[in-house]
């Protein structure tokens, strides 16, 4: 019998990665912002939600698809201050785009930003990408300073790290300094802000960060639709 | 867990360099799993030879190999193996890098017995 090897050096998706591109362009176009929320549990991305729903109030419209293996917890928190779609994993770890599209149609609206908080969990979520324009990376002072050095996946695909909890620093064994130098290093273009949701401090600077990237992502999708030939985007807010 | 997801789209792959090639049989299903893949490599493999069977692969053996993590930066275009996850370039410095390699499971390559046809998938 004759054997015969077939080379074939290809990448292996979990998903199909053009499917993402697609969603990414759809909602770039819709004028939404979607922001991928990625932590461990416990690390205080509804409680950042519900801050950031306040501040939003009045000024932009905001909605929110939540990632839970179990319970609609996270939807009746956020329920009474922005529309919200529970997502539930029935166990499993991660969000896959195909759930989150279905959620997208049942919030049934184009709202200026768009938060995916996906399941607490800082391996699995890092290989789905869902087709957020930002990948926001949650780390709570309270988790250790260890983190970014223990899951570089997550911290390499995102654009973003928001220290959270800053209102514990002074009680918890957390270097700020050692977290986002090991941080940076995995991504050196990573944006770094830090924050207490319950003080409000560093809410500010969250909020401009995430209407910045929002006229960015505008300013990308004018021009894509400008452009004559489709498909010449440059990408400047397109998710690593 | 998301080993699960990546076993079914490889099989996918597999399945479908199969087809190119009727009166054939799955021999060996070779792929590299880089150091940044978030992929574990025995997790993998179990789910993938629990797949071969009933994707009618009963005779593949699967081998994986590791990748090393290779980078290249994008200010002085030096190329680099990263070592201790600093994706800097140790050379200039720049933080702007572009990972070559090992950020991803790969399907190397298939082996197949009593195949006629290309020996490229392209």
């Amino acid at each position: 019998m004759t054997r015969r090897v077939i080379v074939v050096q290809r990448e292996v998706q979990a998903q199909p990665r053009e499917a993402a591109e697609d969603v990414r362009r759809r909602w770039a176009a819709e004028g939404t912002l979607v922001v991928n929320l990625l932590s461990s549990p416990g690390a205080g991305k509804t409680t950042l939600l519900e801050a950031t729903a306040r501040r939003m109030r009045g000024r932009a419209t905001m909605a929110v698809l939540a990632g839970d293996p179990a319970t609609m917890r996270d939807a009746q928190r956020l329920a009474p201050l922005v529309p919200v779609v529970q997502l539930t994993t029935v166990g499993a770890c991660h969000l896959e785009l195909a759930l989150v599209e279905r959620g997208r149609d049942a919030l049934g609206m184009k709202p200026d930003f768009l938060f995916i908080e996906n399941v607490g969990n800082l391996v699995c979520p890092a290989s789905f990408d869902l087709g957020e324009h930002l990948r926001i990376l949650v780390l709570s002072t309270t988790e250790g300073d260890d983190k970014p050095a223990k899951y570089p996946k997550a911290f390499r695909t995102s654009h973003a790290l928001v220290v959270s909890k800053l209102d514990l620093l002074p009680h918890v064994p957390f270097s700020l300094q050692a977290a986002v130098a090991d941080a940076l290093n995995i991504q050196p273009e990573l944006e770094v802000m830090a924050l207490s949701a319950l003080t409000g401090e560093g809410l500010d600077q969250w909020c401009r960060y995430l209407d910045r990237r929002r006229q960015a992502l505008l300013a990308d999708a004018a021009h894509v639709a400008g452009a004559s030939a489709p498909g010449s985007a440059s990408g400047g807010a397109a998710a690593r | 867990m998301h080993e699960l997801s990546l076993a079914r789209s490889l099989l996918d792959e597999v399945d479908a360099i199969a087809a190119r090639h009727p009166g054939s049989h799955v021999t060996e299903v070779r792929v590299s799993v880089g150091r940044l893949s978030g992929v574990e490599p025995s997790l993998l493999a179990c789910a993938v030879q629990r797949l071969f069977p009933e994707r009618g692969h009963g005779r593949a053996r699967l081998v994986v190999d590791s990748a090393e993590l290779l980078a290249c930066c994008e200010r002085c275009a030096g190329q680099f193996v990263v070592r201790d996850l600093v994706l800097r370039c140790p050379v200039c410095r720049g933080g702007r890098v572009r990972i070559l390699r090992g950020d991803a499971l790969v399907l190397e390559s298939v082996q197949l017995c009593g195949a006629e046809g290309p020996e490229s998938d392209e």
